[in-house]
């Protein structure tokens, strides 16, 4: 057993706050209503509490218990914490998912933050004033494809990213305390420029500003609720998908955050809070800044057509210009801003489970961990800097951000409900408790949420052609079989996709897609790589500490 | 924006709300415990 360290969180609230803005991201206000426009309105909203309260919270708990239950034992890390619950070798290296994660999704989410941090410097300094919709655009591509410079600086995107990730080890060189200090700072600032937009965008009428329609329609577009999408296992699955992600459940950093906990602290009350805080930026705020705002100057169509991720960086500092030199200005800051913060509290948080590991099991000091761990995601996510258009983005996101997630949850689930047992897991939620949680929780954890967890999963192994789960269905029925889409985690395996435009392509456009082919199968090999480091050192932290054991005893 | 939206709308919103104020109350009433605790 490691060394049982001292180490704790500062205040009650710098905990939640810290654990809030681990939660709120990018995907609060980007990625949320999105998900709602196309699942349903305001329909969405049923399966996405539902998933929220059958779901979320569980999983929240568990987690929130499992790291307060290792960092008993002086673990702050998943691979030795999940160790510290069950003797069986291999749930440390079912936990090298909650250090492998981090930081492969710390890769390009840091470069995603980077991109945040230029977009507000841009528009403080009034660079977007006056420039049309396809100015703004091309520039995103100029950005990404590594054209763009920023005060004469070349390679601005390898710029800002340098500085991001600079920027993120220093603070995690610091500690807890420069974590806590981050989230008091970034929260609150968080809250207020995305109030301060919403108040901004819903108050711009039709005719003011170069405004074509009322902000409000975008509102009725996202609200009005569809009630008939509830019969659609697709928009079940994509609520389920979204209250998943929204709450970075699944990564390994909630169970080392809550380590650092006092060993009889409140989980129940804690965990509860620090998910509906998520809930309020992401259901209050979130779906009030870019739909109304895009449907005021755009228009319906548009948002039904084009509103995707992208349209924050593409499309918004546009949209905020019609506003005025001063007002645009300002208010690209606030929205940029706001991401900034979103983004840098999820991406420290993302460096502590790699830390503390290093400090734990090898006895490494804060500040030089802090530094490897700016080293490797600088270096891992180098590629998806110099390869953003060619998909290595994207496939970081996909099986780092995305797959590895749902199947470190569902095995964390196991771990906790059915070999570390429902009833020492039950107690453990409850020890110390400042609110009480109903006793059909214990239920839901050990049956409903890893049922619901096997559920997505197996709908992204499987995804049927055009998502259309009825219509699989009843062709499976009649003898037709199951046909894949490209999208299910089968055909992204073979690369299905690409293949079949590989097929129609000719000249520069088949030598284009089969280089995409080629890096596509090397960010895997990339990610695959740092899996197998972290076992091999997983290895060896486990290997020194019989050793010591040994020598203990003789 | 139609009834049934706006319905919608400010009573999930207003729920959602006040139950994350209630819980952060209760997080800031009881730190006086946290901090016995200690």
């Amino acid at each position: 057993m490691s060394q049982v360290k001292n180490e704790n969180w500062g205040s009650r609230i710098g905990l939640i706050l810290a654990m809030a803005g681990n939660a709120v991201g990018l995907g609060n206000f980007l990625r949320f209503p999105v998900q709602a426009v196309q699942n349903g309105g305001g329909a969405f909203l049923i399966p996405y509490l539902v998933c929220f309260l059958i779901m979320g919270i569980p999983l929240l708990w568990v987690e929130w218990a499992m790291g307060r239950f290792g960092g008993r034992y002086g673990h702050h890390s998943s691979p030795f914490i999940m160790g510290a619950m069950d003797k069986r070798q291999i749930w440390k290296y079912v936990g090298v998912f909650g250090i492998f994660t981090n930081i492969g999704v710390a890769a390009y989410y840091s470069y995603i933050e980077s991109w945040t941090l230029s977009y507000s410097l841009r528009s403080i300094s009034g660079w977007f004033h006056g420039k049309s919709e396809m100015e703004i655009l091309n520039h995103f591509d100029s950005y990404t494809g590594m054209q763009s410079h920023f005060l004469g600086i070349p390679n601005e995107a390898l710029l800002f990213f340098v500085i991001v990730i600079l920027l993120n080890t220093f603070i995690l060189a610091r500690g807890l305390k420069g974590i806590e200090k981050m989230a008091k700072v970034g929260m609150p600032l968080l809250i207020f420029f995305a109030i301060f937009l919403v108040i901004n965008g819903l108050s711009n009428k039709s005719g003011s500003n170069s405004a074509e329609y009322n902000p409000w329609i975008g509102l009725d577009f996202l609200w009005t609720p569809q009630f008939d999408s509830l019969l659609s296992p697709k928009v079940w699955l994509a609520a389920a998908g979204q209250i998943f992600f929204t709450l970075s459940v699944g990564m390994g950093t909630i169970h080392c955050y809550a380590s650092y906990m006092k060993s009889h602290e409140d989980v129940a009350l804690n965990a509860i809070t620090t998910g509906f805080t998520n809930e309020f930026v992401e259901i209050v705020l979130g779906s009030m800044i870019v739909v109304p705002i895009a449907a005021g100057f755009l228009g319906l169509d548009w948002i039904k057509e084009h509103i995707s991720f992208g349209a924050a960086f593409q499309t918004m500092p546009f949209l905020f210009d019609n506003w005025g030199l001063i007002l645009g200005s300002v208010s690209g800051l606030f929205w940029f801003g706001l991401l900034f913060f979103a983004g840098i509290t999820s991406s420290l948080a993302m460096g502590m489970p790699w830390i503390s590991f290093l400090q734990d099991e090898f006895g490494w000091k804060q500040k030089n961990a802090a530094y490897t761990f700016g080293l490797i995601v600088f270096l891992l996510g180098l590629p998806t800097v110099l390869f953003y258009n060619q998909g290595v983005f994207s496939e970081y996101d996909y099986w780092a951000g995305t797959v590895s997630l749902v199947i470190f949850a569902l095995l964390e689930l196991i771990l906790f409900s059915w070999v570390f047992g429902m009833k020492r897991g039950w107690e453990e939620i409850t020890l110390g408790a400042d609110i009480r949680i109903p006793q059909f929780y214990s239920f839901v954890i050990r049956y409903i949420t890893p049922s619901l967890l096997f559920f997505v999963l197996i709908a992204a192994i499987i995804t049927p052609e055009g998502n259309n789960w009825l219509g699989a269905l009843k062709s499976l029925f009649n003898g037709n079989g199951w046909s894949l889409d490209s999208s299910s985690m089968i055909q992204q395996i073979m690369n299905k996709g690409l293949h079949e435009q590989l097929l129609l392509a000719k000249g520069e456009e088949f030598t284009k897609i089969e280089e995409k082919i080629r890096l596509i199968n090397g960010a895997r090999i990339l990610l695959v790589t740092v899996f197998g480091g972290i076992s091999l050192l997983v290895f060896f932290a486990q290997k020194k500490h019989k050793t010591k054991n040994q020598q203990n005893y003789e | 924006m139609n009834s049934l939206a706006l319905f919608w709308m400010i009573s999930i919103q207003l729920s959602v709300t006040v139950i994350t104020i209630y819980l952060l109350y209760k997080v800031l009433s009881s730190k006086k415990k946290s901090n016995d605790d200690k």
